[in-house]
């Protein structure tokens, strides 16, 4: 997902606050507190940081995300990117230096594990 | 592009408030107030109802609250304003739609000196300057048809103090009207 160009943008000197909703990508370079439900894909540059609840269809972190994550499609943690919460998404994949602190559950016919 | 432009897409909504440094492109929704130290452009199809902040400011879309610049403000033809707008520098584009209080705060450094060049040749383009202040036709015309008349009647005035000396030749015929006057009084 690396390299898609990403409609929206915010920058790396502006702060969000509220609810965020809608249907498009958006890339996070600078501080959102509130809450996202949005149906793209969500980036979070290295220097972004995102303090709300996801949910999203893809969400890529290479910054901070503090809050519980719901995605329809793919999760991944970057190196140098640090996510605090649960994470309930269909892929999830954690890079080398990338952090979570949470929870993991994925939707798969888990018969064979068990 | 620049690296601190940000641009909240066509499709998203903000329920919220935005603030900080860098320009910032509007279109999609916010509802809430916005407050940016560089320029705002909310772009056409873009809607902010909420109060908005910016050095410069360009609206294309719909805007529903109070909009400040620092700078200069641009209503384009495709915007609806609903709300007060305030800027030292402040452009309407003819077609745009607004309804609100429109404030030229500060002294403005360009339009004075643009004043100044054409009043020389012809005092017309003081009403060409008008769509530069903003959409009300009407009061900038007003001004510049008094500042017309004010010299002409500067002139009169001169050219009435330059005649008193001759006017005793005048006076003649008001001491005949004088007489015409006092002979018909007593006569009834």
């Amino acid at each position: 997902m690396t390299g898609r160009r990403l409609d929206g943008t915010i920058g790396p000197d502006l702060v969000v606050h509220g609810k965020l909703d809608g249907k498009s990508d958006l890339r996070i370079d600078g501080i959102f507190e509130g809450e996202i439900d949005v149906d793209g894909t969500i980036a979070v540059g290295p220097d972004g940081s995102v303090t709300a609840p996801l949910r999203v269809s893809a969400l890529e972190i290479e910054g901070e995300v503090r809050g519980d994550v719901t995605a329809s499609g793919g999760v991944s943690v970057r190196a140098g990117g640090r996510l605090v919460g649960d994470v309930r998404a269909r892929r999830i994949a954690i890079d080398d230096g990338g952090s979570l602190q949470g929870g993991i559950e994925m939707d798969f016919d888990d018969g064979e594990a068990r | 592009m620049s690296v601190r432009t940000s641009l909240l897409p066509a499709g998203l909504t903000l329920v919220g408030s935005i603030e900080g440094k860098g320009d910032l492109v509007i279109a999609g929704t916010v509802e809430g107030p916005i407050e940016v130290d560089g320029d705002l452009l909310i772009e056409e199809g873009g809607v902010v109802r909420g109060d908005v902040r910016a050095a410069s400011l360009v609206i294309k879309g719909q805007l529903g609250g109070d909009a400040s610049a620092k700078v200069s403000l641009r209503v384009e033809p495709s915007a609806t304003v609903v709300g007060d707008v305030a800027a030292p520098r402040v452009n309407i584009v003819e077609g745009a739609r607004v309804r609100g209080r429109v404030t030229m705060t500060g002294e403005p450094v360009v339009p004075p000196a643009v004043r100044r060049r054409r009043r020389g040749p012809e005092p017309v383009p003081a009403t060409a300057s008008a769509p530069a202040t903003a959409a009300p036709v009407t009061p900038p015309p007003s001004v510049s048809a008094s500042e017309d008349h004010a010299p002409k009647a500067r002139r009169r005035r001169r050219r009435g103090a330059r005649k008193p000396p001759p006017p005793t030749i005048p006076t003649v015929p008001r001491q005949k009207a004088r007489r015409k006057d006092r002979t018909f009084e007593p006569a009834p």
